[in-house]
């Protein structure tokens, strides 16, 4: 379990460029402060239930999404549908929440909630947060712990 | 849904593998890792285990590769379902989950699954359980 915020953020980090490299062959960088490629980004969010449980919430710039999916289904930019973005986002969203819940506990069982695209409640002031620059856009991704097991 | 390719050189029995995973992009890329195995395999895809138990009974599936959440039927009461009947539970199923809890994994392998692969994963750790899987 990580013992503060910034560890949380460590964590996270390490498992949006897990995901990022293993999965995509990506590289993310840190943006710089005017990035504002996300801000009518692709959002999905992902509940984890467990010990701890809590939440993990993705944006992705839609140029980002398109180049990402195209890489993953081995398609030209031009052929992926709005549809084929979304799904990518989410299953992002569910592969970067399971690698964070696995690093955090990995003797524990966990249950995943589907992806969903509903993110009305965004994460609180306790959420660590990280965001990347990729090669077509900017990708933001929090997690927060449930009360009973946030961190200092 | 179903989709065939194959190469020159691969083994001359066809393989028919099930693909089953909530998620249409990752049944895409995972399609896409079984053709790079160089299989000559005919795929077939589900979305739950329900839908993948319908085409268990409708015809010979020879591998299952199977996501553990999603909607339904998730892929523990599958691989139990599988198991637990008498022709059905020869069928090699290799759990492919973002769950990599020690638990979970031991759990699977011990319900019946014949291999197990954390997603995130590079394509080659796929390729080379299927490879491992079906000989």
């Amino acid at each position: 379990m990580p013992g503060t915020l910034a560890d949380l953020r460590g964590v996270l980090a390490q498992s949006v460029g897990e995901v990022l490299e293993k999965m995509f062959f990506s590289e993310a960088s840190e943006p710089g402060p005017k990035d504002r490629s996300i801000d009518r980004g692709i959002c999905a969010r992902v509940r984890f239930a467990g010990s701890p449980s809590g939440t993990c919430w993705l944006v992705l710039a839609e140029p980002c999404a398109r180049t990402l999916a195209a890489d993953f289904l081995g398609i030209d930019e031009e052929s992926v549908g709005a549809g084929q973005c979304g799904e990518i986002v989410a299953e992002l969203a569910n592969m970067i929440c399971g690698s964070v819940v696995s690093r955090i506990e990995s003797e524990s069982r966990f249950e995943l909630s589907p992806p969903g695209f509903e993110v009305a409640a965004g994460p609180g002031p306790e959420a660590a947060e990280v965001r990347f620059a990729l090669e077509s856009g900017g990708l933001w991704a929090a997690v927060e712990l449930d009360a009973e097991a946030e961190v200092q | 849904m179903s989709s065939e390719f194959g190469s020159p050189g691969a083994p001359a029995a066809p393989l028919t593998i099930l693909i089953v995973d909530d998620s249409p992009v990752m049944r895409s890329f995972i399609r896409r890792v079984v053709a790079m195995t160089g299989l000559e395999a005919t795929i077939r895809e589900a979305s739950d285990g329900e839908g993948a138990l319908e085409i268990v009974a409708a015809e010979p599936i020879d591998l299952v590769l199977s996501d553990i959440n999603m909607p339904r039927m998730n892929g523990v009461e599958l691989v139990r379902r599988l198991e637990a009947h008498e022709s059905w539970k020869r069928i090699p199923v290799i759990v492919v989950s973002t769950d990599s809890s020690t638990v979970r994994v031991s759990d699977m392998l011990a319900l019946g699954a014949r291999g197990y692969v954390q997603k995130p994963f590079q394509p080659e750790a796929l390729r080379a359980e299927i490879e491992r899987v079906v000989g």
